[in-house]
Order: structure tokens, then C-alpha cells, then sequence
């Protein structure tokens, strides 16, 4: 836990001296990206545009949206996802069919400008990183004869990616 | 080798080899071994059996400095068991481990 917090005040000193992200709803829109994901692996079209819609994302066209709430628009700095849904091309029989593509916008100047700087990319990055809480596939925990697997992970360090 | 079980979700193991105790918790964010650091799988929801986020980094093309998210879903062989996905409750949920997807 304090290893976690730790980790937030240094993701938050990082992208405020070096770069000029905010990402004020990275949680909710990771969490938005896994429901579009799943929708689209049961191929619920249907209920994927729906869910689109009514989570504030607009269509740039058949496959390609992005995020902005008309209510309450992105100040300055504040980073948009934008969305293309495509098909998979390689490992088909392990893949479901399509996949989802995420670019950044940022805002700037009060224009919309994809995000190419270096600095402001690594921060975008970082903070999508910290919303995951990595740890075990439950499956491990549940066999202990699969402890001696977990432990070899842990000599490895793999538990811990940032 | 001792495994304490904490609760359900929760184990502490310490041995000779570990400095101290350490905590095992189950996420579904995991690695699997010998993948790498841009690769988490989110092991669900629904009939995938798991979700693959992939933080795609390219230096070649102009721009310098490309990158980008490919989000993708892991083909289940026994999809008929597994549940649907309930886009409600997902959304529902407040954190990402309140539910524990593989823990059927």
C-alpha cells in the first residue's frame, strides 16, 4: 500500500515537472475500454454502440470515436482517448476477431492536437500503468501445490512491472 | 516454505530463500512469465478468457515517437461455460479486483 502511494506521488511530481498531461479519469476510461473489449468479443454490436454513446464518446465514424463529454468538456492539458475498433490480421485462432486501438489527444491552445510529444506520451503511459493492481491469477493462489510456480515468479520479481 | 492464508484472495509465504515475508495477492491484472512488462492481461470479464492490453511503443515511423494501446481479447476453448458478459455489474464495479473474475 505504501509502495502504491509512493508510486502515485512520484507518477504525480513526474507529470507535473515534465511534461503538461492531466488525465483526470484514466480509471474510469480503462474500465470503459475493458467493457468495449468484452462487448466486442461476444460480437454485441448492438449494445456496444449503445454503451459508447451513453459513456459520452463520439463517432468520427463507423469505428472510430472519442471521448468528450459535452457537459464537461476537457480544460487544458486534459488528454482524450480516441478509439478505432479493427480486426485482427494474425493469430486468428487465438484471438477473438476485432480489437480496440487507442491514440491520445490532448487539449492545447484550446484545439484538439494528437499527442506526439515524447515527454507528455511517457506520462500518458505511466498513468495508465498505475491504474493496474498487478498480482497472482487467482488460479495460483488456489492450488497450493502451484505455490512453488508463484515462487519462482517472485524470484523473478515479475509481481511487481513498474 | 511456509503459506500463511490470509483470507480468501490474500497469502503471506516466507522461506530461507524470501528476506522476510512476502504478500501474494490475486489481481486480475497479472504477467505471465516471459512476457513482457507492456503486456497485462486482465484475466476476464465475460467469455474471453482474458483481456491482453498492449502498450505499443514504435520509434521508426514520423513521428519519432509513436504510442498507442491495442486492447485484445484471448479466445476461451469452452465458451459455452463461461457466463456472459453483465456490462451492468462491471460497471458497477468501484475497483477492478472488487470481483475476482476467475473465482468461479
Amino acid at each position: 500500500m505504501i509502495k502504491k502511494i509512493l508510486l502515485i506521488i512520484v507518477i504525480f511530481i513526474y507529470t507535473n515537472t515534465y511534461s503538461q498531461v492531466n488525465f483526470p479519469n484514466a480509471k474510469q476510461c480503462l474500465k470503459e475500454l475493458l467493457a468495449m473489449q468484452a462487448l466486442l468479443a461476444e460480437n454485441r454490436m448492438d449494445e456496444l454502440k449503445i454503451f459508447i454513446l451513453n459513456n459520452n464518446y463520439h463517432y468520427l465514424d463507423e469505428t472510430y470515436f472519442c471521448k468528450y463529454d459535452l457537459l464537461n468538456p476537457p480544460k487544458e492539458n486534459d488528454v482524450i482517448p480516441v478509439v478505432t475498433i479493427l480486426n485482427i490480421v494474425n493469430q486468428k485462432a487465438i484471438f477473438h476477431d476485432n480489437y480496440l486501438k487507442i491514440i491520445f489527444i490532448k487539449i492545447q491552445n484550446n484545439k484538439q492536437e494528437l499527442v506526439e510529444n515524447k515527454e507528455d506520451l511517457q506520462a500518458i503511459e505511466s498513468i495508465i500503468k498505475s491504474q493496474y493492481e498487478i498480482g497472482s491469477p487467482y488460479f495460483l493462489l488456489k492450488n497450493i501445490r502451484m505455490i512453488i510456480i508463484l515462487k519462482r515468479w517472485l524470484s523473478k520479481k515479475l509481481i511487481d512491472i513498474i | 516454505m511456509v503459506v500463511e492464508k490470509v483470507d480468501r484472495y490474500n497469502l503471506k509465504i516466507s522461506s530461507k530463500m524470501t528476506e522476510g515475508t512476502i504478500n501474494v495477492n490475486a489481481s486480475n491484472f497479472t504477467l505471465f512469465p516471459n512476457n513482457d512488462k507492456n503486456k497485462i492481461y486482465f484475466l476476464g470479464p465475460g467469455k474471453a478468457a482474458a483481456t491482453i492490453i498492449s502498450h505499443v511503443h514504435s520509434f521508426s515511423e514520423d513521428p519519432k515517437y509513436n504510442y498507442s494501446i491495442e486492447i485484445a481479447s484471448l479466445k476461451n476453448e469452452s465458451t459455452e461455460k463461461e457466463e456472459v458478459f453483465n456490462i451492468d455489474f462491471f460497471m458497477s464495479l468501484k475497483n477492478f479486483n472488487d470481483r475476482i473474475w476467475l473465482d468461479k
